[in-house]
């Protein structure tokens, strides 16, 4: 009987645990008897703290109401440049609201046709320091759910050439196309595919200054650059080329485009192809139905705009590219010149909702504190 | 074959084998597996268990639902993977388990022992033993199967078990082998019975009874229980056995009984059910309306949406059926709304919640060296809703620890009741007597020391009695005191010491007691050659036996019995009879025959035990006392206090039950007792009848009464239309009494109970009787003690000392179910917080099904950065300190109205509703534009998503701290983790892409999010002012109504900060509550005012006048809470003896105020001469009608 002993310890199934087999632990945490704060929430003790932080919200309120006094924006809705008779005006007109004087042209140029809008803006006072160009779009839904996820970001950070002809969740409609070339029908993937890229805003904005100097507007800084060159890449280029086409050739442009993205912003200091940051910020779906986007920022290299946009008179003309359909949805664009503090851009609900806050704290701590007197009263 | 052997050859049902040959029929092996799984059966029995939850299905649909190609908004493996990760915990702790279960298997199954293998014994493994082998065992060692004893080293093949492991029970056991085999003590011997054929009954569960065949040599011998040695017990005091192996392996009678009850499931399991089958109904409804708003928008807004054409066209599978594919992906969007971790985190929770209940050191009892066990934990809440404690009498209230106290013989009554031990000296000089008297007094103690199945083992001059009875044991150690000693047992003698003189007796035959005969008798031959018959048993056995003569001797008894009973004395009488040679001749075949039927066997001795029983001398009753467990009358308090209706199920009689209930406080003598004893159907319904009645009438009088009702009605009383009225009696009854009860009986009372509404019964019993209404009760508690683990075994808890029942249930109980509750509800809440979300968001993204949120971070939320605060609000919240708790038992009841009710389950969702609002609205506003930076960049979609994420996470962490009642560092420590678990996953989420190939829409996102001030801004603002809205709810309610539980919070701060070290460390149970000088220090430190030291004034008045010595701990709980107590209450309240209302109201939490009641009568148990007396105070602490 050699393992007597084992034999002994073991006892299969219904064992009296005790004990001396494992032993009861006086512990904190065994025993449940850890240090704790036990919070009583009643008008005694946390009206104090209301009143804290009531001051506390009251303060930074005022603080950010402050500072937002220095953040400044002109906004300038011109959905209606295209007079909403469909006429075409040829001299400058009142705009709506009475704030700017617009001036509709229409150009054709080979076969094309241009129209151009015109707006006199007259700045008030001096817009000193980092100015921004945006384009707001309102009621246009970049959010639904078969738009947000209509592209390829593989294709988009083409890595490789059959990265490029990646079309993720494009979806097939939008993925590819099928067109003559070299005499022959080809199907080639799109690039780049989906409705996002197809729907990309094409408006071009440009600002004179006293009906003469052209306000410089430069690209440097308008998206995170560090990010965006991880998730936007051109194709790498065939041996021995230089021309950025020859990356994209095993593919064809969405038809909404009137070029190939190789060519389209081959003129643009914003970058080419898909390294083009106009491209890359309409790229970013927005959140909202309403949402502005960034368009250039003042290039303050120049001397006469170093410290901002003087006061004055300025004239801004757009090409109005981009299709807006009359409807109840009410799509409206607007230009928007802005320069923002560190608390971001000229938006007062950040200060109210503080200060209104703060102030209900206060309230609060007030009726706690009438309700404290009471409950004492009462109870002596 | 001898024509009188028993003929089971045509016998189906019996099994046939040989010893030490070939068998003809296969057997099953000695191999165990108690596992619940095996490597080919794991997976499809475990997902068989996972996928019988409804919750599971459900996400199992949404897993295949998103595998439908373009219809889920959050891609495909998002909820397959946190479902997975889910299962998988699952998965390991069920591997973990049986993991455990098979290593403990294995080393079972190769323990070794000795077999005969041609003519020689050879050590073998567990497992390769075979049915029909010899088998050696030695002492101290385990029988490896059920075993028919062959030899032994003792004389006549005796040899002595224990068999704690099978019943609990620490006596040894004496069995013996058959005559024809006891001499073979050799191998070679033991070899000749090779071939023998053994005849016995199928394996089944029953270890109290055996019948089987030995035939050898033409020879037919029965065998029962006396040979039969189980698997699992273990031979002591004996040098070796041979055993020939009858039942192996899963045959045994171990592993049969080893079965585990069904689970019980809890009410609050039921309600969450429920809960998610109405937020399911919203799910669907959300889900259709979402997909009809998409229907309006596109119709009116689709010819503008130029950049949208053709959206809904891309997969065929959508334009087939595209309503209900939108609202398919609706479905998807939502589907989180039920939380998918509430399973696995309060599994988690109840796992450990377990461990804190077996690690209790207040619940562990020195005495016997065992804790508290809870042995499952999915009831661990509803030891929070008990509403009704259902107890067994002896050995759970009693300490089943029995004294010989007084006996009565010959008219006279001996012994005193005061004393621990019987103490008479008159009882030996009148037993020397030679008068008849004397002649009856050696009778009876001869009886006691011979009439019983005691086994007495000798150490160093003294024996100690091994009876698996405690009565037995009493008796024999009760006549050994008196000098006549029983000392040696041989199989067919009994060899006593009466007054320094050996005595022999040769016993005949043994007729065993049983519940049904309630008696026991031995027939043995005394040193004169006289045969006789000595009979113990029950009153109600005996006096129907007893001969005509005898009837003057049975009024004196008769009166001695009920006067013992008032004492609560437990009464055996005796009787014995000299039986003729010739009549037991005739007698003694018919009786062998019953014994050695298989089927029947027990009717057949009855009847013929029936025929000698008969005509009987009455010769004396003796009373046994049994003392009261510790603490059962303050513990009874306690629970009663906490409005928990206490009944006392006893096999006893009734003055015995009623004496008891009386010493253990369930009544006091200004009760009215309203017995039931009618014997009739119809007089049992009238009686009923009318007991509702004035029932009712007490009731308004506030006057306190108890059912008593005996077996015999209760029958009655739980048939037919008297069954109604028997359950709204016991609903109107805070405590009642029911005796003469049998086993079955107790069940059927709990099932009653259980049925008369949704109650939740617990039930508590110690006995192997209690079995059956342990296994009935929503939560069965069994005792560990005396009478051995089967109640334990077949319990929920087991606890060694009834008074642990009180913190298990006060303390335990209201924490562990104020903490599931609260974990179900902060995960609904947080769910729907969070998920709700993505439907305001739908309204501004045109009903298209987008997700506001990053998809893999929507499917993380459960799992990783919300998954700490439930599980610390389970396991570390407290929500009263357990000495309040057990001071104020009043909270217990406060605590269930709090919890689980439809009204704080609406309450919690419209807060997550109203949170999921400010959350979104406010993060709307202030992403108005997408622009929250000075340089002019933008963020995009995921930027409002993360932002709001973030929000929802602070807010909801937060909420959990203000939802705990106690902070500890733990709970503010896993806050803070979770919150920076987000911020880290996301930091390492947006490095991602392009590296790998996933989550490009998250790129960058951290940093763009972080650099952003007004962000950091709005985390402080967001989550402050959502959560404004509970502060001021929470602090307006507990200034102007405040619960009981919170009156009990702030009487404690009235001290200030918690003190925590005198609670601490408090092992003993005295510790726990205050003695007389902390109690008078708490009060010096208290403010004093004129009010309180005028009612302090009162209370040592009311001390004074009620005698007790305890009182004043209550005292200083009730003073805490005086300036909640409205002075017209007050008033009241504190006049000395006022009343003794027990009645409560079942009104509004609110209003119910724990109010102390100093009540003289209750205390009646302190001049009971049978209890330790002690400065304790019982917990008379209630809630007053108001």
């Amino acid at each position: 009987m050699t393992d007597e002993i084992e034999q002994r310890e073991e006892v299969p199934k219904s064992r009296k645990r005790t004990g001396k087999n494992q032993p009861v632990q006086d512990s904190k945490w065994r025993q449940q008897k850890l240090a704790a704060y036990r919070p009583v929430f009643n008008a005694t003790s946390v009206f104090p703290w209301t009143t804290i932080l009531g001051a506390i919200f009251l303060g930074i309120g005022i603080l950010l109401f402050v500072t937002n006094l220095n953040a400044k924006e002109i906004v300038i809705d011109y959905t209606n440049c295209r007079n909403p008779n469909g006429s075409d005006v040829n001299e400058f007109i009142e705009s709506n609201d009475g704030a700017f004087i617009s001036l509709i042209e229409r150009t054709e140029h080979e076969g094309e046709t241009t129209l151009n809008c015109q707006f006199r803006i007259n700045l008030t006072e001096d817009y000193f320091g980092n100015v921004k160009i945006y384009y707001g779009l309102r009621n246009f839904y970049q959010n639904t759910r078969g738009y947000v996820k209509s592209r390829s970001d593989i294709q988009l950070a083409a890595a490789s050439p059959s990265d490029l002809l990646n079309t993720g969740d494009c979806g097939s409609d939008d993925s590819k196309d099928t067109i003559e070339r070299d005499g022959e029908n080809k199907t080639l993937v799109i690039a780049p595919c989906g409705k996002i890229a197809f729907s990309m805003f094409n408006d071009t904005f440009k600002l004179t200054y006293k009906d003469i100097i052209e306000v410089p507007l430069t690209t440097r800084g308008m998206v995170h650059e560090t990010d965006m060159a991880k998730k936007f890449k051109n194709p790498p280029l065939p041996a021995g080329s230089s021309n950025l086409c020859d990356a994209f050739a095993n593919t064809t442009k969405p038809k909404s485009w009137p070029a190939p993205i190789c060519e389209i912003f081959s003129k643009s200091e914003a970058g080419q192809g898909f390294a083009n940051k106009d491209f890359q910020v309409w790229m970013e779906p927005a959140a909202l139905p309403h949402f502005r986007k960034i368009y250039r920022l003042l290039d303050r290299e120049a001397d006469i705009f170093s410290k901002g946009l003087p006061k004055g008179e300025y004239t801004l003309t757009i090409t109005y590219n981009y299709p807006v359909e009359p409807g109840e949805l009410n799509i409206n664009k607007t230009f928007i010149i802005a320069i923002e503090t560190w608390a971001g851009p000229k938006n007062l609900f950040l200060p109210i909702a503080y200060i209104i806050v703060g102030g209900v704290h206060l309230f609060i701590s007030a009726a706690l504190f009438g309700l404290y007197i009471r409950m004492r009263y009462k109870s002596d | 074959m001898p024509p009188d052997a028993p003929n089971v050859a045509h016998r189906p049902s019996v099994r046939r084998l040989y010893i030490n040959r070939d068998q003809q029929h296969k057997f099953r092996n000695n191999v165990i597996s108690t596992c619940k799984y095996s490597i080919l059966s794991f997976f499809p029995r475990f997902l068989y268990e996972q996928f019988r939850r409804y919750s599971n299905i459900f996400f199992l649909c949404i897993v295949l639902l998103q595998q439908i190609h373009g219809i889920s908004p959050t891609g495909r493996y998002t909820t397959l993977v946190p479902f997975v990760i889910i299962l998988s915990i699952s998965a390991l702790k069920e591997i973990f388990e049986d993991i455990k279960r098979r290593a403990s298997d294995t080393k079972v199954n190769n323990f070794p022992t000795c077999a005969l293998k041609g003519g020689q014994f050879e050590q073998i493994k567990w497992k390769e033993v075979r049915v029909g082998e010899i088998l050696r065992v030695n002492c101290d060692q385990l029988f490896p199967a059920d075993l028919l004893l062959l030899t032994s080293s003792e004389t006549q093949g005796m040899a002595y078990i224990e068999t704690s492991n099978l019943d609990g029970e620490t006596n040894l056991k004496i069995k013996q082998a058959l005559p024809i085999t006891a001499e073979m003590t050799s191998s070679n011997e033991v070899q000749k019975l090779s071939g023998a054929e053994i005849e016995c009954e199928l394996p089944s569960r029953n270890v109290n009874e055996f019948s089987g065949n030995l035939i050898y040599q033409e020879q037919i011998k029965h065998f029962g229980m006396e040979q039969l040695l189980l698997r699992g017990a273990r031979l002591k005091n004996t040098g070796w056995i041979y055993g020939a192996v009858i039942y192996t392996g899963h045959d045994s009678k171990l592993l049969m009984n080893s079965k585990r009850a069904p689970l019980k499931s809890g009410t609050i399991d039921r309600m969450t059910n429920r809960r998610i089958i109405v937020l399911f109904g919203v799910l669907v409804t959300l889900a259709i309306l979402s997909a009809a708003g998409q229907e309006i928008w596109n119709a009116n807004n689709w010819d503008q949406a130029w950049y949208l054409n053709k959206l809904n066209s891309s997969p065929a599978i959508l334009s087939w059926f595209p309503f209900g594919m939108n609202a398919i992906t609706f479905f998807i969007l939502y589907n989180n709304l039920i939380p998918i971790s509430l399973q696995v985190t309060l599994e988690m929770v109840r796992f450990f919640q377990a461990y804190f209940i077996n690690w209790d050191i207040q619940m562990y009892d020195e005495r016997t060296d065992s804790r508290a066990i809870a042995r499952t934990s999915n009831l661990n809440e509803e030891l929070g809703l008990v509403k009704f404690v259902m107890s067994d009498k002896t050995g759970t209230l009693t300490r089943n620890v029995m004294k010989f106290k007084r006996c009565t013989v010959g008219s006279k009554m001996y012994g005193e009741s005061t004393g621990e031990e019987f103490h008479d000296e008159h009882l030996i000089e009148d037993a020397r007597k030679e008068t008849a008297e004397g002649k009856d007094i050696r009778e009876l103690l001869t009886m006691m020391a011979v009439c019983h199945t005691v086994v007495p083992e000798k150490k160093d001059d003294e024996i100690l009695y091994q009876s698996s009875s405690p009565d037995e044991g009493a008796l024999v150690r009760g006549a050994a005191s008196q000098n006549v000693v029983f000392h040696t047992r041989q199989p067919q003698k009994v060899v006593i010491n009466l007054f320094d003189r050996d005595v022999s007796f040769e016993v005949l035959d043994v007729i065993e007691f049983t519940s049904d005969r309630k008696r026991m008798s031995v027939i043995v031959r005394d040193e004169n050659k006289k045969i006789k018959l000595y009979c113990k048993g029950a009153d109600t056995a005996i006096f129907e036996r007893v001969s005509a003569g005898s009837r003057k001797s049975l009024d004196f008894v008769k009166e001695a019995l009920e006067q013992y009973a008032s004492f609560g004395y437990r009464t055996l009488c005796f009787a014995s009879k000299e039986i003729d040679e010739s009549v037991y001749s005739q007698w003694s075949p018919k009786f062998k025959k019953a014994g050695v039927l298989i089927e029947g066997r027990k009717k057949a001795m009855e009847d013929v035990a029936e025929e000698i029983e008969k005509e009987m001398r009455l010769i004396g009753a003796t009373a046994i006392e049994d003392k009261l467990q510790e603490y059962v009358p303050e513990t009874i308090q306690a629970l009663m206090a906490a409005d928990i209706h206490v009944w006392m199920l006893t096999g006893d009689k009734r003055e015995t039950a009623i004496n008891i209930a009386h010493s253990c406080a369930l009544c006091n003598n200004n009760t009215e007792l309203l017995i039931v004893d009618k014997a009739t159907y119809d007089d049992t319904y009238h009686k009923l009848v009318q007991f509702v009645d004035r029932a009712k009438e007490l009731e308004q009088q506030q006057r306190e009464f108890a059912m008593v009702i005996d077996g015999k009605s209760l029958v009655h009383a739980l048939t037919g239309e008297a069954r109604e009225y028997f359950g709204q009696l016991a609903l109107l009854c805070r405590s009642v009494v029911c005796c003469r009860m049998s086993p079955m009986q107790k069940a059927e009372v709990v099932d009653l109970v259980r049925k008369l509404g949704d109650h939740v019964v617990l039930a508590i019993g110690d006995g192997a009787n209690d079995v059956a209404m342990i296994q009935a009760a929503n939560v069965g508690i069994g005792i560990s003690g005396e009478e051995g683990l089967q109640a334990a075994s077949a319990s929920d808890y087991a606890i060694a000392q009834f008074h642990f029942l009180r913190r298990l249930l006060l303390v335990h109980g209201s924490w562990d179910y104020d903490r599931s509750v609260k974990v179900i509800l902060y995960s609904f809440y947080k769910n729907i917080c969070l998920y709700i979300i993505e439907l305001w968001f739908a309204f501004f993204s045109a009903w298209s099904g987008q997700t506001i949120f990053e998809r893999w971070t929507i499917g993380m939320f459960n799992v990783i950065f919300t998954a700490w605060p439930p599980l610390i609000i389970g396991l570390f919240d407290r929500p009263i300190n357990d000495d309040q708790m057990l001071r104020f038992p009043a909270l217990y009841y406060s605590f269930q109205k709090r919890a689980f009710t439809m009204d704080k389950f609406a309450g919690w969702i419209g807060l997550a509703i109203y949170h999921s609002l400010v959350l979104y609205f406010l993060t709307y506003f202030f992403l108005d534009t997408g622009v929250a930076w000075s340089n002019g960049r933008t963020g995009g979609w995921l930027m409002l998503g993360n932002c709001t994420y973030t929000f929802v996470v602070v807010t909801v962490c937060l909420k959990a701290i203000l939802e705990t009642d106690s902070w500890t560092y733990i709970c503010g420590a896993f806050c803070l983790i979770s919150i920076v678990s987000w911020f880290l996953l996301i930091w390492i989420y947006s490095l991602f892409f392009p590296t790998l190939k996933l989550g490009a829409d998250m790129a960058g996102m951290f940093y763009i999010m972080c650099s952003s001030p007004s962000f950091w801004l709005m985390l402080i603002f967001i989550p402050t002012t959502t959560l404004l809205a509970d502060l001021i709810i929470k602090s307006v309610m507990v200034s102007v109504y405040p619960t009981p539980r919170e009156q009990a919070v702030l009487m404690q701060k009235r001290h200030g900060f918690e003190r925590l070290t005198r609670e601490a460390n408090s092992q003993s149970h005295k510790a726990v509550h205050p003695t007389l000088e902390q109690m008078q220090n708490e009060i010096r430190e208290t403010p004093q005012n004129e009010i309180l030291s005028d009612r302090n004034q009162k209370i040592i008045n009311t001390k004074q006048q009620t005698g007790a010595s305890g009182g004043f701990d209550n005292l200083a709980a009730d003073y805490g809470s005086i300036d909640n107590i409205p002075a017209t209450i007050r008033s009241q309240a504190f006049t000395p003896n006022t009343s003794t209302v027990t009645r409560r109201s079942r009104e509004d939490e609110h209003k119910a105020i724990p109010l102390l009641r100093m009540n003289g009568q209750t205390q009646n148990y302190y001049e009971n001469p049978n209890l330790d007396t002690r400065d304790e105070n019982p917990f008379v602490t209630q809630i007053n009608i108001r």
